[in-house]
């Protein structure tokens, strides 16, 4: 039977309630289930793989695979692991984050609270640069990085993605500064705090949930990345997601290494993880704060 | 000296005219209201005083010095806006002394300073707090804290207290006033509310549609208001206007059940019968149209409709030359609804309208 409770919602019987939670329970279990494969897979050895289950869980354990996907699994004619890739990976992801992130929120607060003939002009094509497809990007900016000499570069790539991921982040940032209100600028201005001083005294600190935002955005769009670290960069200068998929299609000995594969996807992936759940509580936060106020 | 001068001040946002043509002196010390409908400009003139607005053309001037092209870090003054703008980030008393650090004032001073202030204010007991565990009238505090940290020539403020409730509001005021007094440095106050610009100015700027209207104190507000704008903005129940033909000295009134033709004196009759135009609009204050004390000769019967208990005083509700207006009374001697009552008028303090410019006539 269904009634209102005391805070006025109405809600299920337990046979409702029964089939809500176990509805969603499912739905958790299918979306878990190749994570739990590739993990009990990443732990196994290579005779257990190809005698056993799929879904049965490794005996012996073993960690060999995860320290050949890191160490010495060969990508290409290079055999020396993921490692040297990851940290490539966090070389130009790390500062393209921080860039895209410090530029979007300027934009953002020069668009809203600096307003200027033709501003909203600016925004308008900038709003346009998120529909921009990547594939429609790699010609010019291949010439471009040519002219500028960063062609084949970490430092190139950094570039790539932080122009790249400066329309959405201005996009998130200008649409949360403008739920605040323009009376915080005047009064920090007639304060005596000039463009940099209001930014970084009044601005930037109550900017924490959109920043998140933009970091976790930007860092799984950066990070996850394959066509432009395929096409701006080569050889040692990969990123890891194109080493991830050097490993999988090396198979020096003949033998599909599918422990190796997993452990290495994992490690492809484990990065985006960890961002998301650090700063994730404020993903949902600053999603919707303008949502609400706006 | 004048502390605040404007001289011909207008304000174009593109084609349209905000403000024509402004010419305000403020002297020292003086508490000047600037109070209008919303849309009239008055927020936007304390902008451009304040600099956080460019002027079309004119001249504001502080301190004898024009200001025009200065930043408002530049200029001697300090704001309390309308929603408080607290920095949400920063406790009371960081909020208080930002302005000082911002001016590279050194840390003992500004302590000193948020110490004095603070005591002024009474909020020594919220310093450490944020502004969102502040309530609407202790924010408001804050705001007006930050600004006397300043110790500036001139306080602006942004209708302070229409965020607030009826009863805080009341509140405010007298300590704004009390604020005043003791400091004695100018303010300029900007208000939607017309009892706020009573109670508070030394002198008015009524404004409507980018112009002042007019500009005294309250009293020459009140009585003498130069326009029928004015006279119906300011005063509430609003100001009785009723058409009606002028001949002879005297308009002719007629309620659905008597006529009368009302004398008027004769200053007033000179000038009405100067400017030539039979039709005029009568401005009649509640306060001015009494019921009468017995038979007198220059009482208007009229049947009461509507009877307003308001405590210290009933409004009477009837139509003359059916217009509806409103008659003041103790509450002793209020009628019943549906009685027919004689109501005098206060010729002396009744005030006359073009029918078309809506200017004073008399």
């Amino acid at each position: 039977m269904a009634g209102p409770t005391e805070d006025g919602i109405q809600r299920g019987g337990p046979i409702a309630r029964l089939l809500i939670y176990g509805v969603l329970v499912l739905a958790a279990l299918y979306f878990l289930m190749p994570l739990y494969v590739m993990l009990i897979t990443s732990f196994k050895t290579l005779p257990q793989i190809s005698h056993g289950n799929l879904f049965s869980l490794p005996a012996p354990f073993s960690t060999g695979a995860w320290s050949s996907a890191w160490s010495n699994a060969c990508t290409g004619s290079d055999c020396t692991g993921l490692h040297r890739y990851f940290w490539n990976s966090v070389a130009f992801t790390v500062p393209a984050v921080a860039f895209s992130t410090l530029f979007g929120a300027i934009n953002g607060y020069v668009l809203t609270k600096w307003r200027f003939r033709g501003s909203e002009l600016v925004f308008g094509l900038l709003l346009g640069g998120t529909f921009v497809p990547f594939q429609m990007f790699l010609l010019p900016m291949a010439r471009v990085l040519g002219l500028i000499g960063l062609d084949n570069s970490l430092a190139g790539l950094t570039l790539v993605h932080t122009v790249y991921g400066i329309a959405f982040t201005t996009l998130f940032c200008r649409n949360y500064y403008v739920t605040i209100p323009d009376e915080l600028v005047k009064a920090a201005r007639i304060d005596g705090a000039g463009f940099i001083a209001t930014f970084r005294h009044v601005i930037l600190p109550i900017s924490t949930p959109i920043l998140m935002v933009c970091v976790i955005w930007q860092f799984t769009q950066i990070w996850n990345d394959f066509l432009f670290g395929v096409v701006f960069t080569s050889g040692s200068e990969h990123p890891i997601t194109v080493a991830l998929n050097n490993l999988v299609n090396t198979s020096s000995t003949g033998v599909k290494r599918y422990n190796v594969d997993m452990a290495g996807a994992i490690i492809t992936a484990l990065p985006t993880l960890v961002v998301y759940i650090v700063a994730g509580r404020y993903f949902m936060r600053g999603l919707t704060a303008g949502a609400v106020k706006g | 000296m004048a502390v605040l001068k404007i001289d011909n001040v207008s304000k174009t946002f593109g084609e349209t005219r905000v403000l024509e043509d402004i010419n305000i002196a403020m002297a020292e010390g003086e508490f000047l209201i600037l109070v209008g409908p919303s849309g009239c400009g008055k927020s936007t003139l304390l902008n451009m005083i304040a600099g956080l607005e460019t002027i079309s053309s004119g001249t504001i001037t502080l301190d004898d010095t024009p200001v025009n092209d200065r930043s408002p870090r530049e200029r001697d003054i300090a704001m309390v806006f309308q929603f408080y703008a607290l920095y949400p980030n920063m406790n009371v008393r960081k909020n208080i002394e930002f302005g000082l650090k911002m001016r590279g004032v050194d840390k003992g001073e500004r302590a000193k300073t948020v110490e004095r202030v603070a005591k002024m204010l009474q909020i020594e007991n919220l310093l450490d707090r944020k502004p969102a565990q502040l309530s609407g009238g202790q924010r408001q505090r804050v705001a007006i804290g930050r600004a006397l940290a300043r110790d500036p020539a001139l306080f602006l403020f942004d209708e302070p207290l229409s965020n607030l409730d009826a009863k805080l509001r009341v509140e405010m005021r007298t300590e704004i006033k009390q604020l005043h007094q003791r400091l004695k440095t100018a303010m300029v106050y900007v208000t939607h509310d017309q009892i706020e610009a009573m109670t508070l100015g030394d002198r008015i700027a009524v404004m409507n549609e980018g112009r002042v209207q007019q500009l005294g104190t309250p009293h020459e507000i009140y009585d003498n208001p130069a326009n029928r704008y004015v006279a119906g903005f300011i005063g509430s129940p609003a100001m009785n206007f009723i058409e009606c033909e002028f001949a002879n000295g005297s308009v002719r009134l007629s309620s659905p059940e008597a006529s009368l033709d009302l004398a008027l004196p004769e200053a007033t009759a000179d000038k009405l019968a100067k400017h030539g135009q039979s039709k005029v609009v009568m401005g009649v204050r509640p306060e001015h149209l009494a019921p009468a004390d017995g038979d007198e000769a220059n009482a208007l019967a009229c049947p009461i409709e509507i009877v307003e208990p308001t405590g210290p005083d009933t409004y009477l509700l009837t139509h003359i030359n059916d217009i509806e207006v409103t008659a003041r009374c103790t509450p002793s001697v209020a009628p019943d609804v549906g009685t027919t009552m004689p109501l005098t008028f206060d010729t002396e303090r009744a005030v006359f309208f073009d029918c078309q410019s809506d200017e004073r006539i008399a």
